[in-house]
């Protein structure tokens, strides 16, 4: 066997360097620390040649072994290393070509400033000495000193004393979108934000307009952005090396510094790099091309929706409630409120629930503090609404997380989504999945509504309401009886194939056909793509499902994840999508119901002497209140104290579990949180707390990487982060054990209580953050000798058998006996007219309401005809469309570009809000 | 190439210019009339074979327009992507534009051997690496006719058609290449 050699040696002027086959000569130079100028390229991206800033002389090895000069000047970046290869970036003739391109270049671009020495010395509004109109002045352009084209200048050190004329484009500012703002006559045509939008993104909303000297950027028809497909991502903002695209906020505003950090605002992690103003504002969120989860991509929350930090209604001083009226006092008096309320409860009287978007180190003094000296294991994380989904994965694979990381799923030759908004809750996991899509793998998605994602899938499966069990079964069974099954795998690795055979009994195809709605071809189809491409990438939210159906579904995708062999060292394999943050970090250090920290049961006495000794008091031992049931147990009295921890609109979420209501049935409330809401409100003591960009700690991601936040912001006034609040209150009530000073301190007892995070720093998480793995399953896939000493019963990987359930609960009544499916889309041709009126979207027409072609004959109703769609919430006008799948279900879709504008009409645009998309009962009323 | 242009109909008048290969071709002079018709005698003379097509003018033809003609249609046909090509030919449409004005500036023709050179050396493709072909031989075989223009203010054989500004919302026959640009400059005889 040819060994293919993976790495080459060149000379880049001189100097040795290493580099991969198939990378090009530029990505060489960088990676080796040397420069070469570049417009067009962008890290990440497939070279596009355009902008001839980075070209060389080459010299290579031809076959014959002499040293041959390629013709021309190559450019660097669309040259592939070779072995031998002699490059030379800076003669003066390449030196000179460079900079004739620029000048031509810069006959267009205006550069008032570029060559005047005062320029450092010089604001936006003084009057300039040289009389260089204001539109082409470099100070007077929202990225001064951002700028890649004005940075390339300089280092070429050119003159600019270019006989050329300069022509400036004179075309209008394009200001009516929101977010964004564009100005033509800054671009310079070098296509990053077309080709992040469609290479990276997957979207293909921008594109090239027009062509030779007019060649500009812009949508296909000049269309707004909402119509063209965008995803309100800013990558294309985040590449511009100009000023022709920026963020409309903040636009004119410098950052004194730049802090990395993580976004709060779902569970994927993405690196952001956080600008900061002298005025301690937060003025720009840029993802970072090292993220180890997003790779500089970001999503609409991250990119445009951080700017709550600056709320200047920030709550800044402890209240307290005197006669009813919430009033400020000071820390110290607030403490001793709580401290001296809180003594009343203990057990089961007392529960804590902590916001997702906290920190590890947060999380764990919570947790401490109830166990320790509450004595009540009620605490929980607020956004735990579907805790099923990673309970079950724990049991069968002894792992209670996803078992893969972000980007393995890139390289899954076919994925499955079941009942998932992820663009809009998990964006950025779109990213790797579109790019998987567009490399050639299958997508199947199963899910009623209309999401992003189903335009890229294979087979979209809508079943009906609570059949996707059966349906994953019945595929399952398809799988097993057309032996799809990867063997090798099951036989290596698994325990418990025979009890999964036999309990499949129930799902004949034909049965699953019945029940679903679903064709058996579509079925057997859709099993066949999983079973003859895996390794399979699962990800699941189950959002539609009704909850007590969630646990036998969770265990139907764990089996068809083991049966596919998609476990294991570099393959995607199963992701629950919960919504919060930090929920698995939460989890991971004790903020869950029955396990202390580290998932050791609560039921193990060892344990518990464990954790006994280790804090020096007696600890419950029963297993405590989820959130699920908070809401019931509170409203029954039997829990009478609660300290919410950290942002509260997660626990506002809308739906049944939303405990607005009950709270007022507690006899004391404590609340944390950086803004006013319904939670603090009611509360009885409410403590400012710090927001992410004010914190240090630790976050840990859907992949379970371990991330580290830093500070950026300092905290106004008496706002302290919530480890220290908590830390005072247990001090006060004459504990010893929270002699925290700093988030640092605090890890340090997290990692030697918190097995899989044990040898973990600050400092080692530092750059890329790091996947803990227990170790029983490192030794599963990398440890040969350990794999066949196992006997086949103490396998870590179970097959478990799924239940059939036979009664699946309905949400419609007589009253309403219709399901109506919202979905939300990116693109839609049928959606037409939208106007902008003032930076926002206004839809034109009347929204399509698709039914059944059956339940259109039942009702009446004919395409086009008017009626109106009642629930118990709401009333809506539409049209009659004939394209629903199912009997019973009625399907709208939305553009994405409406839940853009309501967002922005929320106060900061808070992106965290619930953005939803339930099923709701409906009648249907003619007109 | 002079037996395939002998048989034709001068009317009378004699033969100025060949402009060979289409656009990105050369324009030659009629000293270039004994070359054959190869690939490597052509490109010798500065011109290409391309297409094989040959245009010929006669004395009354300037050659300054028939270059800027070239120009034009070749700006026009850039894709637009890469930048020395894009950029380039607009710039270079402008100084012959100007040159066929009689609004020449110092060193115009050394100007446009630079951006040409620059064209050529890092255009991505063929296009921008000959789009200066059509100029850089009319210098060659008709220097005196820019001399003419620029220097002497005046057009040798008095055929340049006097471009005019255009107005904005004017109509004008044929192609108005530069859209969104207040200089639209087009020959006189083209405007309705």
């Amino acid at each position: 066997m040819v060994v293919k050699e993976t790495k080459v040696k060149l000379k880049i002027d001189g100097i040795e360097v290493e580099a991969d086959v198939g990378q090009n000569v530029l990505q060489a130079a960088l990676d080796a620390g040397l420069y070469i100028p570049y417009l067009c390229y962008y890290p990440g991206m497939k070279s596009f040649g355009a902008c001839r800033m980075c070209l060389v002389k080459v010299e290579q090895p031809g076959p014959d072994g002499i040293m041959k000069p390629l013709p021309g000047a190559p450019a660097s970046c669309t040259t592939p290393v070779a072995e031998g290869m002699v490059v030379t970036t800076n003669q003066k003739e390449t030196k000179d070509l460079r900079k004739g391109i620029m000048e031509l270049l810069i006959s267009e671009h205006p550069h008032g400033c570029l060559t005047c020495h005062r320029v450092d010395l010089c604001g936006p509004s003084d009057i300039c000495l040289r009389h260089v109109s204001v539109n082409d002045r470099c100070v007077t352009c929202p990225k001064n000193e951002r700028c890649e084209l004005k940075d390339t200048v300089r280092y070429m050190e050119m003159d600019l004393d270019t006989p050329l004329t300069y022509n400036n484009r004179n075309l209008p500012l394009e200001v009516k979108d929101p977010l964004w703002d564009m100005d033509m006559n800054l671009c310079i045509v070098c296509g990053r934000c077309v080709r992040i939008c469609s290479e990276i993104r997957g979207d293909n909303a921008l594109t090239f307009i027009s062509r030779s000297g007019q060649s500009l950027i812009g949508t296909s028809n000049g269309v707004s952005l909402m119509e063209s497909g965008c995803e309100f991502c800013g990558a294309c903002i985040d590449v511009c090396p100009t000023g022709a695209l920026v963020e409309k906020d903040f636009k004119w505003d410098k950052p004194s510094k730049i802090v990395k950090s993580i976004c709060p605002h779902c569970p994927v992690g993405c690196e952001i790099k956080m600008e900061i103003d002298k005025k301690n504002r937060l003025i720009r969120t840029v993802g970072n091309l090292e993220g180890p989860a997003n790779k500089g991509q970001l999503c609409f929350r991250g990119k445009f929706g951080l700017n709550f930090v600056n709320n200047k209604e920030r709550i800044s001083k402890p209240l307290i409630r005197v006669e009813g009226e919430l009033v400020e006092t000071t820390f110290k008096n607030a403490v001793n409120v709580v401290s001296e309320n809180l003594k009343k409860y203990s057990g089961q009287q007392f529960a804590a629930l902590i916001s997702p978007t906290s920190t590890n180190e947060d999380a764990y003094v919570l947790q401490k503090f109830s166990r320790l000296i509450m004595g009540s294991n009620n605490i929980d994380v607020s956004s735990n609404i579907a805790p099923e989904i990673t309970d079950q994965i724990h049991q069968m694979t002894g792992v209670p997380a996803a078992s893969g990381s972000v980007w393995d799923l890139e390289n899954s030759k076919s994925i499955l989504i079941v009942s998932s908004n992820l663009t809009e809750k998990q964006n950025v996991l779109g990213v790797p999945i579109k790019k998987a899509v567009s490399n050639g793998s299958k997508l199947v998605v199963i899910d009623q509504r209309e999401t992003e994602m189903t335009r890229f899938a294979e087979k979209w499966l809508r079943p009906k309401y609570g059949t996707e069990l059966h349906l994953i079964a019945g595929m399952i069974k398809v799988i097993l009886d057309e032996v799809l099954d990867n063997h090798k795998f099951i036989e290596q690795y698994t325990d418990g194939i025979k009890d999964l055979k036999k309990s499949l009994w129930n799902f004949d195809i034909i049965n699953v056909s019945n029940l679903s709605g679903i064709s058996v071809e579509d079925i057997r189809d859709a099993a066949r793509i999983l079973g003859n491409n895996y390794p399979t990438g699962i990800l699941y939210a189950l959002e539609l499902l009704p909850p007590d159906l969630r646990t036998e579904c969770t265990k139907a995708l764990v089996n068809l994840a083991l049966i596919t062999g998609s476990l294991g060292k570099g393959l995607a394999g199963i992701f629950p999508l919960f919504d919060g943050a930090n929920e698995q970090g939460i989890k991971d250090v004790g903020c869950i119901t029955n396990y202390l920290p580290g998932y050791k049961s609560i039921l193990d006495d060892y344990n518990i002497n464990h954790f006994q000794e280790l804090w020096g008091s007696n600890l419950n031992n029963s297993i405590g209140t989820p959130l699920t049931k908070i809401k019931q147990k509170v409203s029954s009295g039997e829990i009478k104290a609660l300290l919410t921890i950290g942002e509260n609109s997660t626990l506002l979420n809308g739906n049944d579990l939303d405990i607005k209501e009950s709270l007022k049935q507690l006899e004391f409330l404590v609340a944390t949180d950086h803004s006013n809401n319904e939670i603090t409100a009611l509360a009885d003591v409410v403590f400012p707390a710090a927001v992410f960009s004010e914190k240090s700690g630790t976050f840990t991601n859907i992949e379970k990487r371990v991330q580290v936040i830093r500070p950026g912001m300092s905290p106004k006034d008496e706002v302290v982060e919530d480890w220290y609040t908590l830390a005072q209150i247990a001090k006060s009530m004459g504990s010893t054990r929270f002699e925290y000073q700093s988030s640092k301190d605090i890890f340090s007892d997290i990692t030697n209580d918190v097995s899989m995070y044990s040898g973990f720093s600050y400092e080692s998480l530092d750059s890329q953050g790091i996947i803990w793995n227990p170790s029983s399953w490192n030794e599963l896939f990398e440890d040969q000798e350990a794999q066949k000493s196992t006997n086949q019963e103490d396998r870590l990987l179970k097959f478990e058998p799924i239940n059939f359930v036979s009664e699946i609960a309905t949400l419609t009544t007589e009253e309403f006996p219709y399901l109506l499916v919202q979905g939300r889309v990116l693109f839609d041709e049928e959606i037409s007219g939208v106007e902008l009126e003032k930076g926002k979207y206004k839809s034109q027409g009347n929204p399509v309401f698709d039914f059944n072609s059956e339940d259109a004959l039942k009702l009446g109703i004919v395409e086009g005809q008017k009626i109106e769609i009642v629930s118990q919430k709401f009333r809506f006008h539409g049209v009659v469309g004939l394209k629903s799948p199912q009997q019973g279900i009625v399907s709208h879709k939305s553009m994405f570009g409406d839940l853009i504008n309501q967002l922005q009409t929320l106060k900061n645009f808070q992106v965290s809000k619930n953005t939803d998309l339930n099923l709701i009962p409906i009648r249907i009323q003619k007109v | 190439m002079n037996r395939q242009i002998q048989d034709m109909h001068m009317n009378g008048k004699s033969l100025k210019m060949l402009q060979t290969g289409g656009p990105l071709g050369g324009v030659l002079g009629k000293e270039s009339l004994d070359i054959t018709l190869d690939l490597e005698e052509m490109s010798q003379a500065g011109a290409i074979l391309g297409s094989g097509g040959i245009i010929v003018a006669d004395e009354e033809k300037c050659a300054v327009d028939m270059t800027r003609i070239l120009v034009a249609f070749c700006q026009f046909e850039s894709c637009g992507k890469c930048f020395p090509c894009r950029l380039g030919m607009v710039n270079l449409l402008e100084i012959v534009e100007r040159i066929t004005r009689c609004e020449a500036r110092d060193g115009d023709l050394d100007l446009m051997k630079d951006v040409g050179q620059n064209m050529q050396m890092g255009s991505l493709c063929a296009h921008g690496q000959l789009g200066f072909n059509p100029i850089r031989s009319a210098i060659t075989y008709f220097e005196s006719d820019f001399i003419s223009h620029i220097k002497d203010n005046k057009c040798p054989t008095g055929s340049c058609e006097k471009l005019v500004y255009l107005p904005k919302n004017t109509r004008a026959l044929g192609e108005i290449n530069r859209e969104n640009q207040d200089k639209q400059y087009i020959p006189i005889n083209n405007i309705i």
